[in-house]
């Protein structure tokens, strides 16, 4: 019986290869088009008006001013869209969870500094916002909750629907640890503040609909992750039938899990084209991006660790705390952040026992959203920063007492504390090549030498597993009570050329080149000869471009629905070779007898038999020569791997410059390792970000400070220092072809090992930083700190 | 992000340029862009009218004299990165002017633009103050030569009056040795401080010093006491470490995100101390 789960037969021979991308062609060129470019005859143009408080009352919004205005054509307010769509209704079926409606125009409380008030549109975006100055808002102050502190210590809410500003609380792993650390030889603990950050891809948001009223048909252009789920959405809260909305996706611009959410504006698109029946263009400028692009990140770690006299970890126990902003994002909400991190805190080590305890917040600011490695960042650097004090504490290098406690070959399969069962990885591998790559024993001597001239060098390592290719299983691991399944659909043209349509969405990954690697290998053709069509909900259906799933779900569609075609060509070559179908393979592009690569027909050949020659089809032949399959991994797939920094710490300044970093990958069976390196390569710079640079401050009155990009601060080139990458490869049992996803591994370990480094650089002052950025102001204030105790 | 409506005009000659500037109070001259239509995008500033000086040949001349040279307003940064003449006889501001952003930015933006716009994080304020130079402003009656002591006010604040374009910078050629040091974020970035520190030694014995601090205060400090602390002075670690704190005390330092004001005066110090560490050194 054929399951979602099965792994079908893939033999790689291009995958492995760094084949190049088919895509950098029209990307170099600036011919791909993307959501800016698409131009459509009577388009008009949206501007938001966003609110300028963080926390009010409105009593009123005068919209005859700005509709007076050259070119507008429309302004509405919250009692325009109300009885269009009450808003996005993020829920999730968790016990105690509190849901929240996030209105697509404020009705009668607005709960952030950027959300959205009022719409114009006009002929043209310069129009647009003039009219906007034109829109007088009465808006009455009331008090604000502008951190997690006032949050839940003042009976101030932030969001009038949620009791206590409190969004979710969960205790799932409570050990007992009390005799674990009453025990210890060494507690090490910390409070770690992560920063709250956005995604800032290159591209910001967008949203394009046409409505045309003689067909009914709704057609959307988005700058989304999440196509499929957005048709859903559209639908559902719109009330509007499924079968006639389509929604393609240009080329996208990055998105890093910034655009993997239903967001108010799309459906505010929708409704403005379906009311002008005219097509409404909604380009999200850089400022609206920061104010109002789902942010992340922002967590408060308690943790402690308790360690034994030889290193062993005892026990782990950390109490997370998340500013979740104002509202719930679809679908991911609250959970994304400090609930996600806690059920991964204690992997890849064994910890005997956690007791863990995560609380969201509402406060008064953007709403989180997804961003590359969740929550999982702020636990794995909180806990990588403590396990480096630990080595400290006891003579240990880094390396010793991670090898003392990572799980080892004979543990498993492992199941960790918090229910995840780990059945492979190479952590132990990883530690040696990290240590080998860096040479351990000279950095420590160079760090010495450097330490006497006065110059602060610091290492800083991190040992991760990422739960990857999240499907079902995953995601109810997290609790997240969703199911997740692609299909794609694999059709074998009549001169031998191979189409597959997935529903899998690119924003740079280069996925048409590397689910072409793993079509060609399905049918052993070059992959020249295989064509990806992506970009439509009219094609197949995806859950999106999430959670390092596209590797696993393109493999398993592509690999299921292959393998449904090929027993045609089988059964065809078996019939024309006067073979047994099970005898028959494809490869080299050739259908021919096992071992026996002389005995067969060019695949070409076959496949046009099954179009145009009746009389070499076997009886009762089916000649559909393409197949539609789903896939959902039976289990979570783990990827694992390391990273590793070095930096200098200017203590007279603060500034921490980084000099290199280091990777050590294993993802199982690479597609195409260049790919896989330039996944490495992003997510490290974004780790350098998160820890030295960038922040979203707001003041006490809940406002954005940081409002451009001179202000919030995202790596350049040379903030970015020389990447060395190793890689490893234990392939998966759940995937075909051994592939596992890695697109968010950087970004959930390298934070840690920057942080690392921070604190290795400063350790023989005293001086520990457990807030981030680790801004040369704060740098600056520890080390002054520490000079004076 | 969209401008708001601007009418916008493209003269020839100077005289033209004041014209138009006369003609309309709201009116402003537009150089490199690079700092004016940011602000006009984020609409926190509106002008009536756009004076494009791009097309101003004589703007973009440069007359190198026996003691000072004459720089035009309209040269870009990138023009004077690449200027021989800058490079031999204002190290200065050749140091300096790695600093100022990134290469688009310095292909666009201008002299006499960043100047005009004061803005206290630049770069080039700071070098037109330790330079002694003069600023040279053209009115409807006729030019005037303002020094970089009286024409830098506050942030964003100049001597210029309603009507005048700076036209060209004179520049002296400094008998002392130059070091620069900023300290920004990223590379690139508007300075959270800096300093320009020359000397004149005799071995090691100072017998001339000039400290600018910059982006420390609103616009570019001379560091007056430090000098006289310096002056006759061997240059020894004790000395320039004293003159960094000395640099500082007392200074009203500014605040914002990245530093605050103890913070600041603290970097600017060290900037100076370095400064006069790697002139003591002979690295310049």
């Amino acid at each position: 019986m054929a399951t979602k789960a099965d792994v079908a037969n893939i033999r790689p021979q291009s995958i492995g290869t760094s084949i190049p991308r088919r895509e950098d062609p029209g990307l170099l060129t600036g011919r791909t088009p993307y959501i800016a470019d698409i131009a459509l005859p009577g388009m008009l143009h949206v501007a938001i008006l966003r609110s300028p408080v963080a926390h009010g009352r409105i009593v009123g919004v005068d919209l005859s001013a700005a509709r007076a205005m050259p070119g507008v054509e429309l302004a509405w307010s919250g009692a325009d869209v109300a009885p269009r769509c009450a808003g996005i209704m993020a829920s999730l079926d968790q016990k105690g969870f509190v849901a929240t409606v996030q209105p697509l125009l404020a009705q009668e409380e607005v709960c952030f500094i950027g959300e959205a008030i009022a719409v114009v549109v006009a002929t043209s975006r310069a129009e647009a916002e003039d009219a906007l100055e034109k829109i007088d808002i009465d808006v009455e102050e009331i008090p604000v909750v502008a951190t997690v502190d006032a949050a839940m210590t003042t009976g101030v809410l932030a969001n009038a629907k949620v009791p206590a500003n409190l969004v979710y609380r969960s205790d799932r792993v409570t050990d007992d640890v009390s005799d674990a650390f009453g025990a210890a030889a060494v507690v090490v603990e910390g409070c770690f503040h992560t920063p709250r950050v956005s995604a800032s891809p290159m591209e910001t948001r967008g949203f394009v609909a046409r409505h045309e009223w003689t067909t009914g048909q709704l057609t959307c252009w988005a700058a989304t992750q999440m196509p499929s789920f957005i048709k859903t959405m559209i639908a559902i809260h719109l009330q509007f039938p499924e079968q006639q909305i389509e929604v393609i996706t240009p080329q996208v611009g990055g998105g890093f899990g910034q655009k993997a959410h239903l967001h108010p504006e799309e459906l505010l698109v929708c409704l403005l084209a379906i009311e002008l029946g005219r097509p409404v263009r909604w380009i999200e400028d850089r400022q609206e991006n920061l104010f109002r692009a789902t942010h992340a990140k922002q967590q408060v770690n308690e943790m402690a660790l308790a360690v034994d006299q030889e290193g062993r970890f005892l026990a782990l126990r950390d109490r997370v705390t998340t500013d979740g902003g104002a509202y719930n994002s679809l679908p991911w909400t609250h959970l994304v952040e400090g609930h996600c991190g806690i059920l991964v805190v204690t992997d890849p080590y064994r910890v005997p026992a956690l007791a863990a305890e995560t609380i969201s917040v509402a406060t008064n600011k953007c709403p989180i959203g997804a961003y590359r490695g969740v929550g999982f960042s702020a636990p794995t650097l909180a806990r990588e920063v403590l396990i480096d004090r630990a080595a400290r504490a006891l003579g240990l290098s880094p390396f010793e007492i991670r090898r003392r406690n990572l799980i080892r070959e004979e543990d498993l399969p492992y199941t960790t504390r918090a229910g995840l069962r780990i059945r492979e990885g190479s952590f132990l591998a990883t530690v040696d090549r990290l240590e080998a790559m860096i040479g351990y024993e000279a950095f420590r001597e160079r760090q010495e030498s450097a330490r006497r001239e006065g110059r602060y060098l610091g290492l800083g390592i991190s040992i991760f597993s990422e739960i990857s290719g999240i499907g079902t299983r995953a995601l109810n691991f997290l609790d997240f009570p969703i199911t997740s399944h692609d299909t794609a659909t694999v059709r074998v043209e009549p001169t031998g050329k191979v189409t597959v349509t997935t529903g899998i969405v690119t924003a740079g990954q280069g996925h048409l080149t590397t689910l072409a690697q793993v079509a060609a290998d399905a049918f052993g053709v070059p992959a020249e000869d295989v064509t990806i069509l992506s970009g439509s909900t009219s094609h197949a259906v995806g859950f999106g471009t999430v959670a390092s799933r596209s590797a696993v779900f393109g493999a398993g569609t592509i690999g299921r629905a292959a393998e449904m075609v090929r027993a045609k060509m089988r059964a065809i070559a078996a019939r024309l070779l006067q073979a047994a179908p099970e005898e028959i393979e494809l490869s080299g592009g050739m259908v021919h007898v096992r071992d026996d690569p002389g005995r067969g027909l060019p695949f070409a050949s076959v496949a046009g038999a099954a179009y145009f020659a009746e009389g070499t089809h076997p009886e009762d032949f089916d000649p559909t020569m393409e197949a539609t399959a789903a896939f959902d991994p039976a289990d979570i797939v783990l990827a694992n791997g390391g990273h590793a920094a070095i930096v200098e710490v200017d203590v007279a300044t603060g500034q921490v410059r980084v000099e290199k970093m280091f990777a050590v990958e294993d993802c199982g069976r690479m597609i195409n390792p260049m790919i896989v390196e330039g996944q490495i390569r992003g997510g490290m710079a974004q780790a350098v970000g998160m820890v030295l640079l960038e922040e979203l401050i707001y003041d006490d009155n809940g406002q954005l400070i940081t409002t451009t990009l001179q202000d919030y601060l995202l790596p350049t080139a040379l903030d970015v220092p020389d990447i060395e990458i190793a890689h490893l490869e234990t392939p998966s049992t759940l995937v075909p072809g051994g592939i596992k996803g890695m697109g968010e591994s950087a970004m959930i370990s390298a934070p840690a090992a920057v942080a690392g480094a921070v604190n290795d650089a400063l350790a023989c002052l005293g001086v520990t930083i457990e807030q981030f950025p680790a801004s040369p102001r704060r740098v600056f204030a520890a080390v002054a700190r520490a000079e004076r105790t | 992000m969209k401008f708001p409506a601007f009418a916008y005009a493209v003269p020839e000659t100077i005289e033209e340029a004041l014209e138009l500037l006369a003609s309309d109070a709201d009116a402003r001259p537009l150089a490199g862009g690079q700092s004016l239509l940011p602000i006009m995008a984020l609409r926190l500033a509106a002008p009536s009218m756009l004076v494009d000086l791009g097309r101003i040949d004589m703007l973009r001349q440069c007359v190198v004299g026996p003691d000072r040279m004459r720089i035009g307003a309209m040269r870009t940064h990138a023009a004077n990165a690449a200027c021989f003449d800058v490079w031999a006889q204002l190290p200065l501001m050749s140091d300096a002017l790695h600093h100022v952003a990134h290469q688009a930015v310095r292909n666009r933006g201008t002299f006499g633009g960043s100047l005009a716009h004061a803005d206290a994080g630049a770069e080039m304020p700071l070098v037109v103050s330790a330079l002694d130079g003069a600023i040279i402003l053209r009115g409807p009656h006729g030019e005037r030569s303002v020094p970089a002591a009286d024409f830098f006010q506050g942030h964003y604040t100049t001597a210029i009056e309603p009507g005048e374009l700076l036209v060209a910078v004179e520049l002296p050629y400094s008998p002392l040795q130059w070091a620069f040091e900023e300290f920004a974020r990223r590379s690139g970035d508007l300075a959270v401080a800096m300093a320009a520190v020359g000397v004149d030694l005799d071995g090691d014995v100072c017998r001339d010093v000039r400290i600018l601090l910059g982006s420390v205060g609103e616009r570019p400090i001379r560091a007056h006491d430090a000098e006289a602390f310096l002056r006759g002075r061997p240059l020894t670690p004790g000395a320039i470490t004293e003159a960094g704190r000395m640099a500082v005390a007392g200074v009203a330092a500014r605040s914002d995100i990245h530093a605050d004001p103890a913070y600041r005066a603290s970097i600017a110090a060290v900037l100076v101390s370095r400064a006069l560490d790697r002139l003591a050194r002979g690295d310049f």
